[in-house]
């Protein structure tokens, strides 16, 4: 703010300096007119220069000014010969008044500039506050959701707001970033949008007049010569400290150091979403690595097995010739499982398994596969699936193949001990256990048996399977609205479950029998 | 007889190769872990072994490695395809060979060959004098001819030439022949080999369709002594 303009202040202050001025002028003149006779000229002059320096402190230089024409009137006409005339006999007088005159400008200048100094320190100070606490608020929290809620929150309660908000780009528009209090649903219309999604939004018009209570200022958020985002200040009720020249300069300093929180913030997600993507890069190179392996091997097998055929150097037993033929077979059929699986597995991820759902009951799905499995090994496989279960909707072909696996699998860690299907309604969902007491699986492995590519370590057992088949049963059933997890058996080895929801549409209502007459 | 340690962990590679080996009759061992294969090359001594590089357990690599430490039975790797890097490892640490899955019988064989005849030569008095079709290199008095021609040869030029001979057959990598033409703390400046051979190209082979001097791109060079016997276009 301009000095002159401060020094001639107008408002609450400046009235209170003429007050003092016209009534401090009174009552020095009417003690000093009882004594006129026995008062000297110095002491009326130096009691009017206090009534001078008292307005000046008061209200300024004005009330200054004016204190000093008013004592200037009242020692001329009321203390210097003739009384009540402008004009003076003694010339020596009008020394003196010109000397007072002089005097009461100097001192009311004076006051008046310590009086603006002092209150320029004070407000600085309240400044240099304001803005400590407000920097506090933008390094006290974590994640920049956090960070911008803290912000909207001191800056509301420091300058006494009826809400506070931060607004940034994202994507075409733009968004609400955080809020505290009430702000004007017209936000939208306050910004003229965002440039080529430079992050960087224009503000319309122009940062209005002092704030009615209820009006909204937006004070932009700059970094560098872009503006990241704008901070909506809506003034509060008629005792709110409103915003001056001050506030609104504290605003504007803060508002560009939370566009470097924003813009901190901001590349902290970049970074976060660089590194998810390294770690997926990770995760798929692995897979790679996995399925070319897998894909390799039997290849190998094949060539190595049909090149040996072919060579017309040596004459092969009947015994060696099969031995190939039988490997080629095999390895064939593994690599068709192994192309079966990966398109399932891609079907999967792409979503487009797409099951062809039909109410079955449970009953039936399991009793083939349970046959198949009876037929295959001598193994035993106990079967506990109750008549009265409600039906389920699945598609039978997929259901028979999460079944087949999972069953196949508990047959292999089984060793030769049973094996277990139970299944049981549990509210909505019919529960489906296949059930092994073979090792088990370690807690922490738990969820990774679902991976894929995954394979138990250890048991000295050459994995024969794809190391997709449970990710696989896992997509199955999740396409079909359930879950599968593994649980521990009682008394060791793995328990996997598999929640099917059961069929909305209610059982066809049993045949009433006929009561006979 | 002579002795060969198949180690790999798929069993019907296993049973292939060593079906295709007794028949040529050669005495076949096998192994499928790392562990095992080491343990058979200390208890049977193979002239020969053939070595799967993804290995469960200690790998293929790590098994070379401790081979190295104290026998120079000569190994040909199986890699995959796109192991680029593990080939080369595994050939600075001292295999003598690589076959890339997956692998025609024939080919295998004739790696096995070449590593065995290789080994021989570097056992008995190493011949002095070699001949390679009309290329004639007399170690004793550093002189090369070709069609009774002597040729002019810069000394680093003979002495890579002279690396490459006396590991007739061999792949040679890039880091092998760096340290031992160039001197240790070479290792990684393959472009001296490209020009070096580019040279002893012109002098002594044909450029445009090299039959002595091969390259393996990516990998190293090898010096092919062509022989009636076996097939030149397997090296």
């Amino acid at each position: 703010m301009d000095v002159p303009r401060r020094l001639a202040v107008g408002g609450p202050r400046a009235a209170l300096g003429y007050a003092v001025a016209v009534a401090g002028t009174a009552l020095i003149t009417a003690p000093l007119l009882a004594i006129r006779g026995n008062v000297n000229k110095t002491t009326v002059v130096l009691a009017y220069l206090l009534v001078v320096t008292a307005a000046a402190a008061a209200g300024g230089l004005g009330p200054g000014i004016t204190a000093a024409a008013l004592g200037f009137l009242a020692f001329d006409l009321l203390f210097l010969q003739p009384y009540h005339h402008i004009i003076v006999d003694d010339p020596q007088d009008y020394l003196s008044l010109a000397v007072y005159l002089l005097v009461a400008v100097v001192v009311s200048l004076l006051v008046a500039t310590s009086e603006r100094r002092r209150a320029q320190a004070e407000r600085r100070e309240r400044e240099t506050r304001m803005l400590f606490d407000l920097s506090t608020s933008l390094v006290a929290h974590g994640s920049l959701e956090d960070t911008l809620r803290g912000v909207v929150r001191t800056v509301r309660s420091l300058f006494d707001l009826a809400g506070c908000a931060i607004v940034l780009p994202s994507g075409d528009g733009l968004r609400l970033a955080a809020v505290d209090g009430e702000v004007p649903g017209d936000l939208d219309d306050r910004f003229v949008g965002v440039r080529d999604g430079q992050a960087s939004i224009q503000l319309r018009g122009p940062a209005g007049a002092d704030l009615e209570p209820g009006g909204a200022l937006t004070v932009p958020m700059r970094s560098g010569a872009s503006v990241v985002g704008a901070l909506v200040v809506v003034a509060g009720g008629p005792d709110s400290s409103g915003f001056g020249e001050a506030e609104r300069r504290v605003l504007a300093t803060f508002a560009n150091q939370a566009a470097l929180a924003v813009e901190r913030g901001q590349q902290e997600e970049q970074r976060n979403r660089a590194l998810a993507l390294q770690e997926t890069d990770r995760l798929r190179t692995a897979l790679l690595n996995s399925v070319s392996h897998d894909l390799r091997t039997p290849l190998a097998s094949i060539k190595a097995s049909a090149s040996s055929l072919l060579d017309r150097e040596v004459r092969w037993s009947d015994a060696e010739r099969d031995e190939f033929l039988v490997t080629i077979n095999t390895e064939v059929d593994r690599l068709t499982r192994l192309v079966h699986n990966l398109l399932d597995m891609s079907r999967i991820e792409a979503g487009a398994l797409d099951p062809h759902l039909v109410e079955s009951s449970v009953a039936e799905v399991v009793g083939p596969v349970v046959r198949r499995a009876r037929a295959a090994s001598r193994q035993r496989v106990d079967v506990d699936v109750p008549d009265e279960l409600a039906p389920v909707l699945v598609d039978p072909v997929r259901l028979d193949q999460v079944l087949t696996n999972l069953l196949d699998n508990a047959r292999g860690y089984a060793g030769t001990g049973p094996v277990e299907v139970v299944a049981r309604q549990a509210g909505d969902t019919v529960e489906l256990r296949v059930v092994d007491h073979g090792p088990g699986i370690p807690v922490p492995e738990r969820e990774r048996v679902f991976g894929q590519f995954y394979r138990l370590k250890g048991g000295g057992r050459r994995p024969e399977g794809t190391g997709m088949g449970l990710a696989i049963c896992r997509g199955i059933v999740q396409a079909h609205g359930g879950t599968l997890r593994v649980e521990t058996t009682p008394g060791g080895g793995a328990t996997f479950v598999l929640s099917l929801p059961v069929s909305p549409r209610p059982a066809p209502a049993p045949d009433h029998e006929v009561a006979r007459p | 007889m002579t002795r060969v340690l198949v180690v790999d962990d798929e069993p019907p590679i296993v049973r292939a190769v060593a079906a295709n080996l007794r028949v040529r009759g050669f005495e076949v061992l096998t192994a499928s872990t790392g562990e095992a294969a080491l343990a058979a090359v200390e208890t049977h001594q193979p002239d020969c072994v053939v070595l799967d590089l993804g290995l469960p357990g200690i790998d293929g690599l790590e098994v070379l490695r401790r081979l190295r430490t104290w026998t120079q039975v000569p190994v040909v790797v199986l890699t995959a395809v796109d192991s680029e890097r593990d080939k080369v490892t595994a050939l600075d640490l001292g295999a003598d060979d690589y076959v890339t899955k997956p692998f025609g019988v024939a080919e295998l064989m004739a790696r096995i060959r070449v590593a065995l005849r290789h080994a021989r030569a570097a056992g008995a008095d190493r011949p002095r004098v070699i001949t390679a079709a009309d290329v004639t290199i007399d170690l004793d008095a550093k002189l090369v001819t070709r069609d009774g021609t002597a040729v002019r040869l810069t000394p680093t030029e003979y002495r890579l030439l002279e690396t490459l001979a006396t590991n007739a057959g061999r792949l040679c990598t890039h880091r092998f022949l760096l340290e031992r033409v160039w001197g240790p703390g070479y290792g990684d400046e393959s472009q001296y080999l490209r020009v070096y051979m580019a040279n002893l190209r012109k002098k002594l082979d044909d450029p445009a369709a090299p039959q002595l001097l091969l390259t393996e791109p990516g990998m190293g060079y090898r010096f092919v002594v062509p022989e009636p016997d076996t097939a030149p276009t397997e090296a």
